[in-house]
């Protein structure tokens, strides 16, 4: 029976992100028929099709970037700090991209820029928050990275209310606002690239540890008996999830409960172990996404911010699959 | 698998504020195969011993020499997983598979057969979180098969542990250093030590090696835990 | 995280009144020993206000509440500059705040805005905190001569503003009776996906003047999708920002329209002040100036700009077709 799960349900999940994607690229105010966007994928479409498609496949993918960045690095940190309430804010590197990005906007820096500079501050406090517990050296250094996430977090958070008390109120601080609360639109499809790169090296740096993040939830102790080099893997694991983050902060602003929903809801599916929780986590977290974002626009023109979109449901949806679990055990 | 030889070896913990300990240093050669038991009172640093031997501590002075990768079991209940009994078994081969992305269903096979020759075979696929104490330390131990180290350093491997359970312990035990390892184990559990090959008894400021009957003698064993006792402390039976 | 956002927002005014009040407190108390110029005596409560007392007697007004750009005080009379900055009072004052603007003993507050319920009782509790007597200007688009005259009462200069008054007149006179204009999409914001809905404070200036606001179905400000900019299909866009401009000037997905046409962008100027927005205050007359005849335009725009700010002619920007 798990085998026929095991070969059935990557076969399921791909079938679902498709029909999820067809969704997105095929509905739209630009009403274009299904059949005059084939011809526009093949290249020979109509202006307004080619236009249509231009302008949702960059948000079709980072939609898909974005949760699958967020679920994966999600479970990554579950399984690394066996604790089920971790989430890839974990090392404060949503909050430094955020600060990273309003900076930008403070000083009236472009699109791609803002997305750059969100990027190197979530890699920025990520670091900062890695080298401060490096210093610690206490046992195996999780409660240190904990901690040290949670500073490195609050500080940026700091940063951030400073900048949003010297925003100049009527143009800086709305977009500094809207940025933060995350939307999927308004990338272009060379930035939506830009953040598929590091979120692809990230998720194959995790999907390629797998059986070594197992070994290495079991305490740093297990893991040098089994031969494992403990630190260096697991700070292999931390950065990747940190580039992760980073990225799909840059690209769509902060979008929170992904990265703890999906991963509980992989879990129940696929079970513990790394090797299938990571890319079933990051399959589950790219759909997520796909249905805020067709939610975003779904209610007039003006768009509902995903950030709050994805609170307002994956709030309740944590809820509902906590008392499911704990009910079952 | 040459055995396990130790030159002047001294144990022993420093804390930052001037305290820890150390222990006497050891000048100790045991062949494979062998089992060496670690008896002495709570607090001796047999713990300290066996992590040291592991690699897990630094020693304060003194060498071991290199016989290959040790392995270190923690006392029952020290490890918690919540994957799959057959998975934890396999993960045993971590240490061969350096580079490549997961494990091969050689390993799968490897550790089931191993979980299988101590009769777990059955607990294959339970969540390892939801065994007995017992049934996790023979999984376990089926780990420490699958590994294959020359040298395996349990820690108080029958604490806790039913008759039915221990003696099954005590069983793969023996079989793992019948294959030719060397197996170093803590125990309060005196008739185990009186089954062992070697037994090193650790006190307040000695230490002594020897064969069961001359160290599990009753002053022997008044000397090191400072009470009488006639047969084994912890269940009764005889010691001989 | 979201929530933690929105907080901070409503929160603005407060906090930054705090950080630049207890600045200013710290300034004013430095400069003590100095001889002190002739202060301002006239307080405004927030940017449109300050503005207004701007244009009408520029030598009453007690400070800045907020500081206008490096670029916008070069194009400003010097007197401009020295002015302190001192917060607007929204949203409940803050003691620090309170305590810089009475050393700088008012005599009036003036809050040139929205006039719902809220403003007044507003206007009630900072006249009994700060003793000083508060007054509401009714901040509407079309009683700019109105607000104007009320203003040139409250501060003893009405023969002098009378003109003013009339010419704004003159000039929104005009503006009504301009034949329909085109269909336009506001951009605002550096990537322009922010916009004005249909009827708020931002778009007031064009729709009045007969053009049409494809973005409806919504209120205010709001936030939409390149895509639905697209499927508007309006014919002009409309941006204040430079940054906007440079970055989709040659954009396809933006400056073609359905047909294949080119959609045309109007940069207007946002020195020293924004010609629609930011703050949405009296200096939108340039724009109706501008809509109600925009061939003829340079020389009333000129005239305007000299009697609202100060400005010296040769230096008064335009909108800009960009091609």
């Amino acid at each position: 029976m798990s085998r026929l799960r095991g070969s059935l349900l990557p076969a399921l999940l791909v079938l679902l992100t498709l029909a999820g994607a067809f969704l997105v690229l095929a509905t739209g105010p630009l009403g274009v028929t299904p059949d005059a966007l084939l011809t526009a994928v093949a290249g020979q479409g109509a202006p307004e099709a080619e236009l249509a498609l231009a302008l949702r496949g960059p948000r079709l993918l980072a939609a898909l970037t974005c949760g699958a960045a967020l679920a994966g690095a999600g479970a990554g940190f579950q399984i690394l700090f066996r604790n089920p309430l971790a989430a890839p804010d974990l090392l404060g590197v949503s909050s430094g991209a955020g600060l990273g990005a309003a900076l930008a906007l403070l000083l009236g820096a472009g699109a791609a820029l803002v997305q750059g500079a969100a990027f190197a501050g979530g890699l920025a406090a990520g670091t900062l928050a890695l080298a401060c517990a490096a210093l610690t050296r206490s046992g195996d250094g999780r409660l240190a990275l904990i901690l040290c996430g949670v500073v490195a977090g609050a500080l940026a958070s700091a940063g951030l209310g400073l900048v949003v008390v010297v925003a100049e109120p009527y143009s800086q601080l709305p977009s500094i606002t809207y940025w933060l609360l995350g939307s999927f639109t308004r990338a272009t499809m060379p930035e939506a690239v830009g953040a598929v790169v590091p979120v692809a090296v990230g998720a194959a740096a995790l999907i390629w540890l797998g059986f070594r993040l197992d070994i290495l939830s079991l305490g740093d102790e297990q893991a040098r008996s089994l031969g494992l080099p403990a630190r260096p893997l697991r700070l292999l694991a931390l950065a990747a999830a940190a580039l992760m983050t980073s990225s799909a902060v840059a690209v769509a602003g902060v979008v929170g409960w992904i990265g703890l929903l999906a991963p509980h809801a992989a879990r129940l599916i696929v079970g513990e172990r790394a090797g299938r929780l990571i890319p079933a986590s990051m399959a589950l977290g790219g759909l997520f996404a796909l249905v805020i974002d067709r939610l975003a626009t779904a209610f007039g023109p003006a768009e509902i911010p995903v950030g709050l979109l994805s609170a307002a449901i994956g709030a309740p949806a944590f809820l509902i699959l906590f008392v499911a679990t704990s009910r079952r055990s | 698998m040459s055995g396990l030889r130790l030159e002047g070896l001294v144990a022993g913990r420093l804390s930052r504020s001037g305290g820890g300990f150390r222990l006497p240093p050891l000048d100790l050669t045991i062949e494979a195969g062998k089992v060496l038991a670690l008896i002495g009172p709570n607090g001796a640093g047999k713990t300290t011993l066996l992590k040291t031997l592991a690699g897990l501590l630094p020693p304060l002075a003194g060498a071991i020499v290199d016989t290959g990768a040790p392995a270190y079991l923690p006392p029952p209940g020290a490890v918690s997983a919540g994957f799959s009994v057959l998975h934890l078994t396999a993960l045993g081969r971590a240490r061969l598979r350096r580079w490549s992305p997961g494990l091969t269903p050689d390993d799968l096979d490897t550790a089931r057969a191993a979980l299988d020759r101590l009769e777990v075979g059955h607990l294959a696929d339970h969540p390892f979180d939801r065994l007995s104490s017992g049934q996790q330390q023979l999984v376990l131990i089926a780990r420490l098969f699958v590994q294959d180290a020359p040298v395996c350093l349990l820690d108080e491997p029958l604490a806790l542990l039913d008759p039915a359970h221990a003696q099954a312990v005590e069983a793969a035990i023996q079989a793992l250093a019948a294959e030719g390892r060397v197996v170093v184990a803590s125990t309060h559990h005196l008739p185990f030590a009186a089954r062992a090959d070697r037994v090193l008894a650790i006190g307040p400021d000695w230490m002594e090696i020897g064969t069961p009957a001359e160290a599990l003698v009753p002053d022997r064993i008044r000397a090191l835990f400072g009470v009488e006792v006639s047969g084994c402390p912890c269940c009764g039976q005889a010691l001989s | 995280m979201a929530a933690n956002q929105l907080r901070r927002t409503s929160m603005l005014t407060t906090r930054r009144s705090a950080l630049i009040g207890a600045g200013s407190a710290m300034t004013l108390a430095a400069c003590g020993s100095r001889s002190p110029r002739a202060a301002g005596d006239v307080i405004a409560a927030g940017q449109p206000a300050a503005l207004l007392i701007w244009a009408v007697a520029r030598d009453r007004l007690a400070g800045w509440p907020r500081r206008p750009s490096t670029g916008a005080l070069a194009a400003l009379p010097d007197l401009a500059a020295t002015l302190p900055e001192l917060g607007a009072l929204g949203g409940g004052g803050q003691p620090a705040n309170l305590e810089a603007m009475a050393a700088l003993r008012p005599r009036l507050v003036i809050d040139y805005g929205d006039t719902d319920a809220e403003d007044h009782a507003l206007g009630d509790r900072m006249k009994t905190r700060l003793g000083v007597d508060w007054r509401l200007i009714d901040g509407a688009l079309t009683k700019i001569p109105e607000a104007i005259r009320e203003a040139g009462e409250l501060l003893d200069v009405s023969r002098s503003v009378a003109g003013l008054a009339d010419e704004a007149a003159a000039v929104l006179d005009r503006w009504h009776r301009a034949p329909a204009g085109s269909t336009f999409y506001y951009a605002r914001g550096v990537d322009g996906l922010e916009t004005g809905f249909q009827g708020s404070l931002a778009t007031e200036a064009f729709e009045g003047a007969g053009w049409t606001n494809v973005a409806g179905e919504s209120r205010d400000i709001g936030r939409v999708t390149r895509e639905q900019v697209a499927a508007w299909d309006p014919e002009v866009l409309v941006t204040m920002s430079p940054a906007f401009t440079e970055s989709v000037r040659h954009d396809p997905v933006w400056r073609t329209r359905r047909g294949g046409q080119r959609r045309r962008l109007l940069l207007l100027p946002d020195h020293p002040f924004g010609w629609i927005d930011r703050p949405p205050s009296i200096n939108r007359l340039l724009a109706c100036a501008w809509l109600a005849d925009p061939e003829g335009a340079p020389l009333t725009i000129a005239g305007l700009s000299r009697r609202l700010y100060g400005m010296v002619p040769a230096e008064v920007p335009m909108p800009q077709w960009i091609r």
